[in-house]
Parts: C-alpha cells; structure tokens; sequence
C-alpha cells in the first residue's frame, strides 16, 4: 500500500473521528466532557492537515460521509467508542510508519500514534479498564 | 613439447587466471558492514532493559503503586518479547523485588540484566519522577530510530515509543 493510500486512510479514520467524538461528547458527564471537546480538537486539525498533505501531494482528500455508524445510548458506549476511535487511529498511523521510508511521514506517524495512544489510556482510566496502558500500542485486534 | 611461439603473455595470464581463484579463496573477504536495523534493535533492547532496572529498583519498595508499577513493568517485558530478546512465555509479572544489588543472571525471564554486584551501598531507590524521566527518555530514542529502520522494524520501534510516552504520562 502505498503512502498516500495510507494517508488517505487516516484521513477518512479522522473524518469519522471527528463525526464519532460529537456524538459520544453528549453522552459524557461534566467530568469527562472536557476531555472530548480536547480530544474533539486534536482531531479537526489532525483532519485538515491531513487533507492538506494530501493537496499538497498531489493526491485527492477523500471527504466526511453524510453520517457514520455510531449508537451511543449512554456514557458506557460513549466511552467505548472514544477508545475503539482512538485505538483504530492508532492501527492507521502505525501503518504509516511501517508503509514509508518518507522520514517526514515516519516522524508524522508516530507523533500521530503516540497522541492516539495516550488518548486512548486516558479514555480506558476514565472508563475504569485497568490497566489502562497497553504494551504495543497501534497493534491490530487478531 | 617445444616451448616456442608460447607467448610469455598468455602463460601469464593462464597462471594468473589459475592463481587467482585460489587466492581468492585464501584471503579473508572485507566484512560486510551490518545492516542498520540490527544496531537499532540492540539499543531498543538495551533502553528496554534499562528500564526494568529501574523498574525493579523502584518495585523494591513502591508500596501502594506496586501495582500501577508491576503493571508498567510488565510492558517493558512485552517489548523486550517483541525485540525477540525474551521468549514469549517468559512470565510478565515481576519476580521477588530485590533488596540489594544481587539479582538472578542476565537470561532470567522477566528480569534485567543486572550490574555488577557493588561491595558498597546500594543504588538508591528511583521515585516515580525518575521513571517518567526515563520513560520520556527512551520514548524519544525510540522515536529518533524509527527513523533509520526497516519498515517492520520502523513499526514497532513506533509503537515501543508510544507505549514509552503514555506510561511517562501515566506516572506523572
């Protein structure tokens, strides 16, 4: 796969990040709402730049979807989801790293695994998963 | 059999091209300068095992975050299980927290290798600060090699420097 496959991938995992984190944030109590509209942030500049590179690369910024497949009935699920998103960027951004000898985009992907990563622990210590560390972060679920 | 008209030049060059193969044979060929990965991987493990050490020392009397530690420790262990330097069965959780500098040998699972036995005082104890220094430390190194890696190895190079920032943010 080549780079800009891989960069166009994270872009349409951040676009769907960006739609998941509004949906899970109205589920969140006073003290984990805060920590969304943050990680909300991370996600809207981490999507332009991505779009950007990609312009810049000459390759087209795939777009948002009209809507994305995300029930959250409750702050559980909207836990939940906050962690499967940032889990799934960080698959994509290690990907990156592992997809290019690009030292810029290496240095690109694990900035983006490592933000992913601690995102992704503060999410399962709110949510009560212990440990809320994992070993390799970015590793795909078998 | 008479030896005129053999052109000295070709005899030269029939012995020549008889010796040569032989010499070539009888002298050592220049070494091969090792691939890059293999020096990145023996820093990665030695930044890996440094941390246990640490690890261990702080377990020796962490008290009430013996657990948030073990469980930290244990990645370090993992990691060093993904470099291929421990065999993946090797047991995660830590061994008996040492009291003074002696400790099991090098390929021990699950622990670090050890320094020299001091005759004098022990290192002393690392605080929680000195692991997230150390943390940052390595997670940074991890990262700078990623850089001049293969592609498998520039993967998992990445995520032992994640894994590295996020426990320095856990422990701060």
């Amino acid at each position: 796969m080549s780079a800009d496959t891989l960069l166009q991938a994270l872009l349409t995992a951040e676009h769907a990040a960006v739609y998941g984190y509004g949906v899970l944030g109205a589920r969140l109590d006073d003290t984990t709402r805060p920590q969304a509209r943050g990680a909300d942030d991370a996600h809207r500049a981490q999507r332009d730049a991505l779009a950007a590179l990609l312009v810049g690369r000459g390759k087209s910024a795939p777009p948002a979807l009209a809507a994305y497949d995300a029930v959250v009935p409750d702050q559980p699920a909207a836990l939940a989801l906050a962690i499967r998103l940032e889990e799934g960027l960080g698959v994509r951004w290690r990907d990156l790293v592992g997809g290019t000898d690009e030292v810029d985009l290496r240095r690109l992907g694990v900035t983006g695994l490592t933000a992913a990563a601690v995102r992704a622990a503060q999410w399962r210590a709110a949510s009560g998963v212990r440990p809320a560390t994992v070993a390799l972060p970015g590793t795909p679920d078998d | 059999m008479s030896t005129e008209g053999w052109s000295p030049s070709r005899r030269t060059l029939l012995v020549t091209g008889l010796l040569l193969p032989v010499s070539a044979c009888t002298q050592p060929a220049a070494p091969r300068p090792p691939a890059p990965d293999v020096g990145l991987r023996a820093a990665a493990v030695l930044r890996e095992r440094d941390l246990l050490v640490l690890y261990d020392r702080a377990l020796a009397g962490a008290g009430v975050r013996t657990d948030a530690l073990a469980a930290l420790r244990a990645e370090h262990v993992a990691h060093l299980v993904a470099l291929g330097e421990v065999a993946a069965s090797s047991s995660a959780s830590p061994g008996p927290a040492s009291p003074g500098p002696a400790s099991p040998g090098p390929d021990s699972p699950g622990r670090a290798s050890p320094g020299p036995a001091s005759p004098g005082r022990a290192a002393p104890q690392p605080g929680v600060a000195a692991l997230r220094d150390a943390e940052t430390v390595a997670a940074a190194a991890h990262a700078e090699a990623v850089l001049g890696a293969s592609r498998g190895l520039a993967g998992l190079l990445a995520a032992l420097s994640a894994a590295e920032a996020v426990h320095a943010s856990v422990l701060a």
